[in-house]
């Protein structure tokens, strides 16, 4: 059968993307499964927030909770008061820590430099997680605190938090 | 040889020199798709939270066009309740839900004022869906990011059944269980009794019938004594049979000539779309005497006109 031209030129086209598509799928793959090479060694900087936002990126919510209060933890721990202040709900705030300063007050009583952490139970309600945990303060005196936090996620690793504020 | 193969490699690319860059525009238009796809970076945090995938799944499922405006309505009516705005928030109640559950905005207004004694936060989650009703559970809470659960030991919420119905490209609203009202026909008469159902109130996990007994003899009937289990029953279309939860009621006794209208309330869940067929009395007694002590009940039994059981078809 003789095939006209017109025909032709439709079968080669069809052949040619038939072809980008094949070599495209095959880019994608090899890009997916790359082998792991020795690459050289690049020091790169990076802030914390990225770090944790690489972290938490593609885990569950459960982890992705437990991230968070620990980056709030670290930041009480290593006295960094502002940085935890401002991940509190705003409301919160106004309610229980007008200022930054009686903030760092209520922390420095209540949490030390060195503390553990225990997971009692996360519940999810909505797009709230409510943690219940015991912390422990391992400096002396050892002091217990059991207590829960809620932390309301708007993004990866963008969240605002509240917790039970202790003596109220 | 190489030069006529060359000639013949010239002659193909003027031939299809069209093709050829049309071929090398959409290859790179697919490059430019694949870098695209491959270097964006998942920035939404998974969640295993799925508001419009129901708990019970029956194989019905909710209209994707409806799941915007019920986040909508349900959203306008949580604010009204927070804002104390009574009139707005009960006006968002179907007019027969608002008829049974709060037959006067005071009746609402107590309700919202104990539920929402401070600013609440909600959640919501689709329940279930059956033929046109769109169930969603609502969990009401206090304002857990602004109080942190300082004043509380444990986390709590109010929950109950939201429903909307699906008519006429509407959606109605109703609340604290509501699916619907409806008149029924059901109807038993002999030469005793005639007892007949004229009313149906179906809610998430109840139907409640209003049956009317008239007693047309001079005897006294009794249809159900002291919340005996069993004497009165739903029968459905799949043969399962419901016992009266008598949260209403103790005991149904007729005096002579006496008519009397009483809420039957069988546990019977919407959802699971099984059709009630009918009510079935196991134990209607035609007494000569009746009191309600019980060291003459024997003695009343045995005396008894008649002792029979009766159904009403729905």
């Amino acid at each position: 059968m003789k095939l006209s031209k017109k025909s032709i030129r439709i079968i080669l086209i069809i052949f040619l993307i038939a072809i980008a598509i094949l070599l495209l799928l095959i880019g994608i793959l090899k890009k997916e499964t790359k082998e792991e090479k020795p690459e050289e060694i690049k020091t790169v900087q990076t802030d914390d927030n990225t770090v944790v936002t690489e972290r938490v990126r593609n885990r569950g919510e459960k982890e992705r909770m437990q991230v968070y209060l620990a980056e709030f933890i670290k930041n009480l721990e290593k006295g960094e008061y502002g940085k935890a202040y401002n991940k509190l709900y705003p409301e919160f705030r106004e309610n229980f820590f007008e200022t930054e300063e009686g903030f760092k007050q209520y922390a420095k009583q209540n949490y030390s430099s060195l503390m553990a952490v225990e997971y009692e139970d996360i519940q999810r309600q909505g797009a709230y997680y409510i943690l219940t945990v015991t912390i422990t303060n391992l400096e002396e005196p050892l002091t217990t605190i059991n207590q829960m936090f809620i932390i309301h996620e708007t993004g990866l690793n963008e969240y605002q938090i509240s917790f039970q504020v202790k003596g109220r | 040889m190489f030069t006529d193969l060359r000639l013949k490699i010239i002659n193909f690319l003027k031939k299809y020199k069209y093709h050829i860059i049309l071929f090398l525009i959409f290859w790179g238009i697919l490059i430019v798709i694949s870098q695209i796809l491959t270097n964006t970076k998942n920035d939404v945090p998974f969640t295993t939270f799925e508001v419009y995938k129901p708990v019970i799944d029956n194989g019905q499922t909710m209209p994707e066009k409806w799941q915007d405006d019920i986040e909508s309505i349900i959203d306008e009516y949580i604010g009204y309740c927070n804002r104390k705005e009574y009139e707005k928030a009960y006006n968002m109640i179907s007019k027969p839900c608002r008829d049974k559950i709060y037959p006067d905005l005071d009746s609402f207004k107590a309700y919202v004022d104990y539920v929402f004694s401070s600013k609440r936060l909600y959640t919501i989650k689709n329940y279930s869906n059956r033929d046109n009703v769109y169930i969603y559970r609502l969990r009401i809470f206090e304002d857990i990011m602004a109080t942190g659960l300082t004043y509380s030991s444990s986390f709590k919420y109010f929950e109950e059944k939201i429903s909307f119905t699906e008519k006429d490209g509407k959606l109605s609203m109703g609340v604290k269980g509501y699916i619907s009202e409806e008149n029924q026909n059901g109807l038993y008469d002999d030469k005793y009794i005639k007892i007949s159902i004229a009313k149906k109130y179906t809610s998430f996990d109840n139907e409640i019938y209003t049956v009317q007994f008239k007693n047309k003899t001079e005897y006294d009937i009794v249809i159900s004594e002291n919340g005996e289990r069993g004497e009165i029953e739903l029968i459905t279309a799949n043969g399962t049979i419901n016992r009266a939860v008598d949260e209403n009621w103790t005991s149904i006794h007729i005096s002579p000539g006496d008519t009397v209208s009483i809420p039957i309330s069988f546990t019977k869940f919407f959802d699971e779309g099984i059709k009630s067929t009918a009510i079935r009395f196991n134990n209607i007694r035609v007494l000569r005497s009746y009191s309600e002590d019980e060291n003459l009940k024997q003695q009343e039994l045995e005396n008894a006109v008649d002792m029979y059981s009766a159904e009403v078809t729905l």
